[in-house]
C-alpha cells in the first residue's frame, strides 16, 4: 500500500526526490522549490479542498525537514471547517503540528472546536478532542471545559477516553478547574470500557501527586481493577504478547506506589495483588519484565513486606545477571530502589556492580553511578566519592557533570569521615567543577570550616590550620576557578593567624598575588581577597606595603572595591579601631548592632545644647502623611487653585528665583522691557492650576529669600511661580548630604538619623 | 507534592541518513530550528551505539529510548525523571506492530507516502504525552472508519 492513490503526481515526485536525495544541500533545494510552489498554489483564489489537503501534507514535509512554512498555517485553520471529514482531519493535524497554545492564530480555532465538540458525528468530536489536548491554553479553558464535561458521558468510548485526556490537559494548566467534578472523575474508574478507565488513571495519578488523601479510599478499587486485569478478565484484544493491558497495569502500579508510600493501612491492602502481578508477568518476555520492574519499584516504596521484598530481590538478581543489556539496566535501577529499603542486598551483587561501572555501555555506567550514590554509607564513602570524582574529571556532558558535582557534595556533607578529607574533597570538586557549584554550597563549606575551627581547643586535627596550609599551597597554581579563590581568600583572612607554617605576612603576600591576577570587571574575587588582606594587616609589620597595594583600587570601576579600599585606608589611620573592627578569631561571635546609633546620643545632646539644629528629614513628613491618610484616593476633582494649595506649597522648598526672575537675569533686554507682560503672557496661557495667575494675597505667602531684592521681582508677585523641583540646597537650610559617613565629624550641624544602607553594609562586612 | 510531568516529550522516526520521516512533539514548544538541532543530535547519539548495548541513552534533560526497524530508527524522548524505560521500548514495538497491521508489512516508504495516516495512528496512541491506548483494534478503528468514509 505504498503509493497514496488520492494524491497528485506532484506529491509523488516530491516524496520520491526527497527519498532519493543524496545530501542536505540537495534536499534543501528541493524543499525551497516546493515552498515556492506551495506559496503560489495555496494563495490561489479557488482551491478545491482535496487539493488543499494535499498542499497541507506537503507543507508538513517542508516543516519536518527544517524549513518554516508559516504562510500555510492560515490555510490549515481554514481547512478545519471545509471539505470532507478526512480533509478537516488533516487540517486539524497540521494545526496540531505547527501551532502552539500561545500562537496568535490559536483563537481562530476555538469557535470551530466548540462546534465540533458538540457534533453528532463522534469522529468529529474525537478529532476536536485531540486538538484540544494539544493546543489549548489556560485562557481558553472556560470556553471549552463545559463541553468536555458533557462529553464524559458520550455513548462512544473513544470520545469519553479522549475527553478524560483533555481534562487532564486542563488540570495540568490549572488544577482548580476540576474542583467541581472530582466525584465524576472517580466514577470514570468504573467505566465499562477499559480504555476509558485506563485514561482516567493518568488524570487521577496527577491529582494524587497533588493530594493523595482524596483518593486513599479508592485503594481497594485500584487493587480490584489490577486483579481483574491480571486474571485475564479483559477482552482479548487488550492483550499485548499475551500480557493483558500491560501499560494500564504499569500505571496502576505507579498509583499504588504513590498511595502506599508511608501508609501502612493502604499498603497492606496491596500485598496480595502485587504478588500476583509479579508472578503472572513472569512469562519470559520484555513487557513482562517491564511490569515486574514496576512492581519492584512499588514494593520498595510502600510500607515494607518481607516476602515481597524477597521476591523483588530475586527478580532483581535475575535482571542484573542477565546477558541482555536492557535487563542489566533495569536490574541496576531496581537494585537502587531495593538498597534504599535494605542495604544488605547491595553486598550480594557487589562484583557485578563493579563490572557495570566499567562496562562499555555508557548508559549502564551512568546508571551504576546513581546506584553507588544510593548505596553510600560512612564505610564506603571515600571509595564511592573517588569513583564519582573520576567520572567528573573525564566527562564533558554538562548535565552529567552538574549531577555528579551535586552528588559528590551531598555525600561529602553527609558522610565525611574527617575534616581533612572533607576539605580535600570539596577542593577537588571546586577545582574540577567550580562553575557548576551553587553559591549556597560555598557558604556551607565556609560555615563548616568556621564551626569546626571554633569548636576545637587543641591544635590536633585543627581544621582551620589544615585549611590554611592547604590553601596557601593551592595558590601556587596559576589558574583557579573563582569559587575556589573566594573560599581561599575568606579562609586565609579569617584563620591565617592559626597557621604554624606560614606567617601572616607570607599569607598576605600570597593574597596580593590573588588580587593582582587578571579578573573580570564584574568579578568580586578581588573584593574577597582585599578584605582578607585587611583582616591580616594588623598582624604583621608591613602595613605600608599593604596600603600601597590596596591604594591601586581606590578608583576601581567596581564600587564595592572602592568602598573597601576607602574603608581600609581610613581604618589604617587608627590601629586600635582596626583591631576592634577586624578582630582575629571571632567568626562565631555575635555582632551587636545598634541601629539607632545609641552611642552617639550623648554627643548629639551636647551639641544641640549648644544650639545645633536637629536633623529634619526631607520628603514625606507628617503633614504629607496626614494628607495621604485623609484622602487616599482622589475621587473628587482637584480643588481650584486657592488657599489650600498655597498652604501646601508653604512648606516646600522654593527656589531663590522665580521662573520669571531667572528669565529676567538671563535675558535682561527682554525682561526689562516687558517683564510683566512676558511672564504674564507666558504663564497666563497655561490654563492649569499650576500656571494660572495667582491671587495677590497668596503670593505674599511665598518665601522671598533675602538675597534677591530686585524690586521688579516683587511686582511680578501676581503671577504664580509654577512649582518646580527645588534646586540645589541652600547652605542655610541645614540640608545634609545623606552620604556623609558617620565617622567624619565635621562642622555642619549635627544630625541624628537612621543609619544608611551603606553604614549597615559597613557593619555587616566584618561578619 | 510532586509536580505532574508528562512522560513522552517527542516521538521520532528518523532514517540512518538523519532524515526525519515523522516527528510529533508533546509539551514544551520547540521552534523548527530547535527541533532540527534536537533531531540531529539524537540520531547521531543513537547511530553511535552498537547493537548489543542497551536501548536507552540520556540526552540533556531527556532520556531516549530507541530501536531500529530496517532503515528507520524509532526514537522516543521521555522526561528525564521517568524510570520505566523498558515499558516505553515496548510501546515503540506496539506502535510498529500497529503500523504493520494497518499498512500490511510496513516499510519506510509507506510512512513517507502516507504520512498523515501515520500521524493519525500515533495520535490515537499518545495523548498529553501519555500512552493512552495499547489495544491495536481501538487504535485503528477510528482511522479505518475515516478511510471507509471515502476521500481517505
Amino acid at each position: 500500500m505504498a503509493a497514496n492513490a488520492n494524491m497528485s503526481k506532484d506529491f509523488f515526485e516530491l516524496v520520491k526526490s526527497i527519498g532519493e536525495s543524496k545530501s542536505k544541500q540537495e534536499e534543501d533545494k528541493i524543499i525551497a522549490r516546493e515552498m515556492h510552489v506551495l506559496k503560489v498554489k495555496m494563495a490561489a483564489k479557488v482551491v478545491h479542498s482535496r487539493k488543499m489537503k494535499e498542499y497541507l501534507i506537503r507543507m508538513i514535509y517542508v516543516e519536518m525537514l527544517g524549513h518554516d512554512a508559516a504562510f500555510g498555517y492560515i490555510h490549515a485553520i481554514k481547512m478545519t471547517h471545509s471539505g470532507t471529514l478526512a480533509e478537516r482531519r488533516v487540517g486539524y493535524m497540521c494545526c496540531g503540528l505547527c501551532l502552539h497554545q500561545d500562537h496568535e492564530l490559536m483563537l481562530l480555532l476555538v469557535g470551530g472546536l466548540q462546534t465540533d465538540l458538540q457534533s453528532d458525528n463522534h469522529l468529529e468530536a474525537a478529532t476536536a478532542l485531540i486538538v484540544v489536548s494539544k493546543l489549548t491554553s489556560r485562557d481558553t479553558i472556560p470556553a471549552i471545559l463545559p463541553l468536555i464535561i458533557k462529553l464524559l458521558d458520550h455513548p462512544q468510548a473513544n470520545v469519553r477516553k479522549k475527553a478524560v485526556m483533555a481534562i487532564q490537559r486542563f488540570y495540568r494548566l490549572d488544577p482548580s478547574c476540576v474542583e467541581s467534578i472530582v466525584e465524576k472523575i472517580k466514577r470514570i474508574l468504573c467505566d465499562k470500557n477499559p480504555s476509558v478507565m485506563g485514561a482516567s488513571l493518568y488524570l487521577i495519578g496527577d491529582m494524587i501527586g497533588t493530594d493523595a488523601s482524596v483518593f486513599k479510599d479508592l485503594v481497594p478499587s485500584f487493587v480490584s481493577i489490577l486483579k481483574q486485569i491480571t486474571e485475564h478478565r479483559l477482552p482479548r484484544d487488550y492483550d499485548y504478547h499475551r500480557l493483558p493491558a500491560p501499560w494500564i497495569q504499569i500505571k496502576l502500579l505507579q498509583i499504588l506506589h504513590q498511595l502506599g508510600n508511608a501508609d501502612k493501612n493502604a499498603s497492606e491492602g496491596m500485598y496480595e495483588v502485587l504478588h500476583e502481578v509479579m508472578r503472572r508477568a513472569d512469562i519470559g518476555i520484555s513487557i513482562g519484565y517491564a511490569t515486574i520492574y514496576e512492581c519492584v519499584r512499588t514494593v520498595t516504596s510502600i510500607y515494607p513486606n518481607s516476602t515481597l521484598l524477597e521476591e523483588a530481590a530475586k527478580c532483581t538478581s535475575r535482571f542484573i545477571t542477565s546477558e541482555n543489556h536492557n535487563l542489566k539496566y533495569i536490574g541496576i535501577n531496581a537494585l537502587a530502589s531495593i538498597v534504599q529499603v535494605d542495604p544488605r542486598y547491595a553486598a550480594e551483587h557487589q562484583l557485578i556492580v563493579i563490572e557495570c561501572l566499567e562496562d562499555s555501555d555508557e548508559t549502564l555506567r551512568r546508571k551504576t553511578l546513581d546506584l553507588l550514590f544510593r548505596m553510600t554509607n560512612p564505610q564506603n564513602v571515600t571509595v564511592i566519592v573517588g569513583k564519582l570524582h573520576a567520572f567528573l574529571k573525564s566527562s564533558v556532558d554538562v548535565y552529567l557533570r552538574t549531577e555528579l558535582v551535586s552528588k559528590i557534595i551531598q555525600l561529602a556533607e553527609r558522610y565525611a569521615p574527617d575534616n581533612a578529607w572533607y576539605i580535600q574533597t570539596m577542593n577537588e570538586v571546586f577545582e574540577v567543577g567550580g562553575d557548576l557549584v551553587r553559591p549556597e554550597v560555598v557558604h556551607n563549606v565556609l560555615r563548616m570550616i568556621a564551626e569546626g575551627a571554633a569548636e576545637e581547643d587543641s591544635d590536633e586535627d585543627n581544621i582551620g590550620q589544615y585549611a590554611v596550609d592547604t590553601y596557601v599551597e593551592l595558590l601556587d597554581k596559576p589558574v583557579l576557578p573563582d569559587v575556589m579563590l573566594r573560599v581561599i581568600s575568606w579562609v586565609l583572612g579569617e584563620f591565617g593567624h592559626k597557621s604554624k607554617a606560614w606567617t601572616p605576612w607570607d599569607i598576605s603576600q600570597r593574597l596580593f598575588g590573588v588580587i593582582e591576577r587578571p579578573h573580570e570587571e564584574t568579578s568580586d574575587v578581588r573584593s574577597w581577597a582585599i578584605t582578607a588582606v585587611m583582616k591580616l594587616s594588623h598582624l604583621h609589620n608591613h602595613i605600608g606595603e599593604v596600603c600601597s597595594v590596596v591604594e591601586r583600587y581606590r578608583t576601581s570601576v567596581s564600587s564595592d572595591l572602592q568602598q573597601r579600599t576607602h574603608e581600609f585606608l581610613e581604618l589604617v589611620k587608627d590601629i586600635r579601631t582596626m583591631k576592634a573592627v577586624l578582630p582575629a578569631d571571632s567568626f562565631t561571635e555575635e555582632l551587636d548592632i545598634d541601629s539607632n546609633l545609641g552611642f552617639l546620643d550623648e554627643y548629639v545632646a551636647t551639641a544641640s545644647d549648644h544650639g545645633a539644629k536637629l536633623y529634619e528629614e526631607q520628603g514625606f513628613d507628617d503633614a504629607d502623611m496626614l494628607l495621604v491618610a485623609e484622602k487616599p484616593i482622589a475621587v473628587t476633582p482637584y480643588p481650584k487653585w486657592d488657599q489650600t494649595r498655597v498652604a501646601m506649597t508653604d512648606e516646600l522648598e522654593v527656589p531663590t528665583e522665580t521662573y520669571s526672575a531667572r528669565m529676567h537675569h538671563k535675558n535682561p533686554a527682554a525682561a526689562s522691557s516687558s517683564s510683566s507682560e512676558f511672564s504674564a503672557g507666558n504663564l497666563a496661557s497655561v490654563d492649569g492650576p499650576w500656571g494660572r495667575k495667582q491671587p495677590a494675597a497668596a503670593s505674599n505667602d511665598f518665601h522671598q529669600p533675602k538675597s534677591t531684592s530686585d524690586p521688579s521681582l516683587h511686582s511680578q508677585n501676581q503671577v504664580s511661580a509654577p512649582y518646580q523641583i527645588p534646586e540645589s540646597p541652600q547652605p542655610q537650610r541645614n540640608r545634609v548630604d545623606s552620604a556623609a559617613s558617620v565617622d567624619s565629624v565635621d562642622d555642619s550641624p549635627v544630625m541624628k538619623k537612621r543609619p544608611t544602607k551603606r553604614e549597615q553594609m559597613l557593619s555587616g562586612m566584618f561578619a | 507534592a510532586k509536580r505532574s510531568r508528562m512522560t513522552i516529550k517527542f516521538v521520532l522516526m528518523v532514517n540512518k541518513q538523519g532524515q526525519t520521516r515523522l516527528a510529533q512533539y508533546f509539551g514544551e514548544f520547540l521552534s523548527i530550528k530547535e527541533r532540527e538541532a534536537l533531531e540531529n543530535e539524537v540520531i547521531r547519539k543513537c547511530l553511535k551505539r552498537s547493537e548489543n548495548l542497551c536501548s536507552f541513552v540520556e540526552h540533556r534533560m531527556y532520556k531516549l529510548i530507541y530501536r531500529r526497524y530496517a532503515s528507520l530508527f524509532f526514537i522516543v524522548g521521555v522526561d528525564g525523571s521517568y524510570n520505566n524505560e523498558l515499558s516505553v521500548l515496548e510501546f515503540i514495538h506496539n506502535m510498529v506492530e500497529t503500523l504493520d497491521k494497518y499498512f500490511k508489512n510496513v516499510c519506510e516508504l509507506d510512512i513517507m507516502f502516507n504520512i498523515e495516516k501515520a500521524h493519525f495512528i500515533l495520535e490515537e496512541m499518545v495523548m498529553n504525552g501519555e500512552i493512552v491506548e495499547g489495544n491495536k483494534s481501538n487504535v485503528l478503528a477510528p482511522v479505518l472508519l475515516l478511510d471507509k468514509m471515502g476521500n481517505a
